[in-house]
């Protein structure tokens, strides 16, 4: 049999450690904020701004479901992205939480809920849907010019999700995920057979495609998702295995322009208790290591890039955004609303909330107002502003 | 509304501000009309959010059932786990004892024993692989904890196999004969696919390959070496979840726990009730059954050799029934923590399944052969749909979120 503490502790399913840690933690960490999508148990979608304990400093309600949400590089200014088929895009105040502008799709076009402002704060770069024809594009929006399309082209692959911008911003990088959706609904999948999914990288200022790269055939079905990108350009890749459910399939991969994309190295029961899906990934503050949430399988997973493997697990129910900390770390938000801070030197995984009392339940029980006790659920994606 | 007007004008002056200072140099005059677009947005908008805001505010009073009933989850949990997970565990750890003990008899009764003899101890064998199936069955569902460790759950049983690993793993395994491989752990560092039950299933019930055990002793030991460590494993873990889990459920805020509160306990716990239902339906039945009548592939079955798979789905059920109901004597299951309606809804369709069960001919690799036999699969295959739909509903109605990012993701 094994030991208590093999068993707890060495195979890292503790979800929380002694709070005594968490608070210093914590208190590195302010001052921040964080901005995410949620839903509450009414089924009514907001987006949320808080404080770096998780208290809620501002919420807006959304028309519908959103995904990811990201902060203007230099203005007091998020966007808000719908979850695809995404039929508007949010513009609000980081601070007030108020609307500022409501973006629709032009006519015959969706978002699939991933955008970014270029560095400079000048365009807003969304991937969206060419309905009719199923094909991918990119579309840029001139901030200065109340954001209208100046530029458009094609992501070259169907279903592009999240992008990023290479480190000088010349190069888009697309992960066009290979899966056709019915025109009608925008999520009913078309072609799992015959998905091609692949990773792109496009000159931001023309469109011209630059590099593209696929999976082995026989692992066609790995949805290219969700990426991230580090100061070296090279991108974290987190998948979504869309073929049978009985097969054991790599998730994690990464790649470095002008290469093969290469598989991360993760003993097959950690990929298999990542459930056949990813629903974020992120690169830490060093760009040295990068962490994947997967909700399915309650588990957060975290990966040395430069080594190409993985190094530690942790427990954490329905767990999707991560954002990276200004140390080297994490923050995790999952959909029982609750926010978590993960430590990359302690390997440890800690409840953001907790400020005093021995336990996490009475510690966040003395904060009203948090995501949890508004029986709020954190959507997919979290972002975080280190800058007040 | 002055207030508001103050307030944003202030926001306005700061974006502008980070503009003039920052901002792309050669496009400041673009970048001043952005700034008046978003001041004059933010005055016409001011309202409507604090407006929302009031609205969340007013929620914060609505505690829910959960957060007051964390006491009455607790009693569940831990009632759960004595009455019914342990228990499960126990039935495992002595039917596995049991298969070891019938499958050495069997192998010492090949040499010296006559025909007969040797009939009836392959036969105890085969019996004591129905019990120990069963026990295993019943106790699938509950898929965290110590079955999470060193891929026991695939190890106790490697399904489905889709590339015949077991096959090709037994048959080198035997033809192999290396000694090494049946010393006393030696099964603990074999692969998943050749220590459990559907290695043992193809050793006993005829498969071509491993079916003669005469002047076969070597498939003899593998035989009695699986059981070895399927006694062993189930042993390990009824006794971590006696030693280790239980305590875990007493106090489930305990620091370095395994949970983080009473709630979080309760949601593993649910999650074995109401996750399993879509396992049992998607590949249990829907996987063989495939698209339509002409697709059926009946070798998809679960345990289609020792002809039980319709047993198998029918002991899932059952036990998946008791986690919801309790055990009489002992506890009441979710009864106290549903309405009554929603309670009584779910046990009828508890009942439905059960009797859609019964209108199947076992074994179902044969009777989904014929029209009505498919059909009859494909009408258990939509009660288990509205099973699973009501039971979590029900789960979330009375404030456990079984998950939100886990389903229908992006």
């Amino acid at each position: 049999m094994l030991t208590r503490r093999y068993f707890i502790k060495g195979l890292a399913l503790s979800p929380l450690a002694s709070s005594a840690y968490a608070k210093s933690f914590t208190q590195e960490l302010s001052p921040l904020n964080l901005y995410s999508a949620a839903t509450d148990n009414q089924g009514q979608h907001w987006l949320i701004i808080t404080n770096s304990i998780g208290e809620i400093s501002n919420k807006l309600r959304l028309p519908a479901r959103a995904h990811e949400v990201f902060k203007h590089p230099k203005l007091d200014l998020l966007c808000v992205v719908a979850r695809r088929p995404g039929k508007y895009i949010s513009l609000v105040h980081a601070k007030s939480g108020s609307l500022i502008k409501t973006i629709t799709p032009s006519k015959g076009r969706h978002f699939y809920g991933h955008g970014l402002f270029t560095q400079d704060g000048r365009f807003l770069v969304t991937s969206e849907n060419h309905i009719k024809s199923g094909e991918g594009r990119i579309t840029l929006r001139d901030c200065s010019k109340d954001f209208e399309i100046t530029q458009q082209y094609p992501s070259h692959g169907i279903g592009p999700h999240e992008i990023k911008l290479s480190f000088d911003g010349k190069t888009l990088i697309v992960a066009n995920g290979g899966i056709k959706t019915h025109e009608n609904d925008g999520r009913a999948k078309l072609n799992l057979d015959t998905m091609q999914p692949t990773l792109t990288y496009l000159e931001f200022s023309t469109g011209i495609l630059l590099e593209q790269r696929f999976l082995p055939e026989d692992l066609h079905q790995l949805s290219i998702r969700h990426i991230d990108i580090n100061q070296n350009d090279q991108v974290v890749i987190a998948m979504q295995y869309q073929g049978d459910k009985t097969d054991q399939v790599p998730l994690m991969a990464m790649h470095t322009p002008g290469e093969e994309i290469r598989f991360l190295k993760a003993p097959p029961s950690t990929y298999q208790a990542m459930k056949h899906y990813c629903g974020s990934v992120r690169f830490d503050q060093s760009g040295k290591y990068a962490a994947t949430s997967s909700p399915k399988g309650d588990l957060v997973t975290f990966w040395d890039i430069s080594k190409g493997e993985f190094i530690d697990k942790a427990r954490c129910r329905d767990a999707c955004g991560i954002a990276a900390t200004s140390k080297s770390g994490f923050i995790i938000s999952n959909g029982m609303g609750k926010l978590y801070q993960y430590d990359l030197k302690q390997k440890q995984l800690f409840s953001l909330a907790t400020q005093s009392g021995s336990t996490f339940y009475k510690s966040t029980s003395s904060f009203a107002n948090t995501a949890q006790k508004l029986k709020m659920s954190w959507d997919n994606h979290l972002s975080i502003n280190l800058q007040t | 509304m002055h207030l508001f007007s103050l307030f944003f004008s202030s926001i306005c002056l700061q974006i502008r501000r980070a503009e003039f200072t920052n901002y792309i140099g050669n496009k400041n005059k673009s970048n001043i009309s952005l700034g008046l677009i978003i001041c004059g947005l933010l005055y016409s908008t001011g309202a409507y959010s604090n407006q929302h805001t009031q609205t969340v505010e007013s929620q914060l009073t609505e505690m829910k059932i959960a957060d007051h009933n964390e006491a009455a989850w607790r009693a569940f949990n831990i009632s759960t786990v004595e009455n019914y997970i342990i228990p499960a565990y126990a039935t495992l750890a002595e039917s596995n004892s049991q298969l070891h003990a019938t499958t050495q008899a069997f192998c010492q009764s090949l040499k010296p024993s006559s025909e007969a003899q040797v009939e009836l101890n392959l036969k105890s064998a085969k019996d004591a692989f129905h019990q120990s199936m069963d026990a295993w069955q019943y106790i699938q569902n509950v898929n965290f904890g110590p079955i999470e460790i060193a891929m026991r759950s695939h190890s106790i049983q490697f399904w489905p196999d889709k590339k015949n690993h077991i096959g090709k793993q037994l048959l080198k395994l035997i033809s192999d004969k290396d000694p090494s491989a049946l010393m006393a752990n030696a099964f603990e560092n074999a692969s998943v696919s050749v220590k459990g039950l559907p290695a043992i299933e193809r050793l006993l019930f005829n498969d071509e390959l491993f079916g003669a055990f005469e002047n076969k002793t070597f498939s003899c030991d593998v035989l009695v070496g699986i059981s070895r460590y399927l006694m062993n494993t189930s042993t390990s873990l009824h006794d971590e979840w006696k030693f280790t889990m239980l305590p875990q459920f007493k106090d489930a805020k305990q620091l370095d726990g395994y949970f983080e509160d009473d709630i979080d306990a309760a949601t593993s716990l649910l999650k074995t009730l109401v996750e399993p239902i879509e396992v049992i339906r998607d590949l249990k039945l829907q996987r063989p059954l495939g698209s339509q009548f002409e697709k059926v592939k009946f070798k998809r079955f679960e345990s289609w050799r020792s002809e039980r798979s319709l047993k198998n789905i029918k002991l899932n059920i059952q036990s998946l029934e008791t986690l919801f109901i309790g055990t009489p004597a002992k506890n009441k299951g979710l009864q106290l923590l549903l309405s009554d309606n929603e309670y009584q809804a779910i046990k009828e369709n508890f009942n439905k399944v059960l009797n859609n069960i019964e209108q199947i001919e076992s074994p179902l690799k044969i009777s989904v052969l014929t029209p009505s036999g498919y059909q009859s699969a494909e009408a258990l295959v939509a009660s288990l749909t509205v099973l699973h739909v009501n039971l979590e509903t029900a789960i979330t109605h009375n404030g456990i979120r079984l998950g939100f990012n886990s389903r229908d993701g992006d």
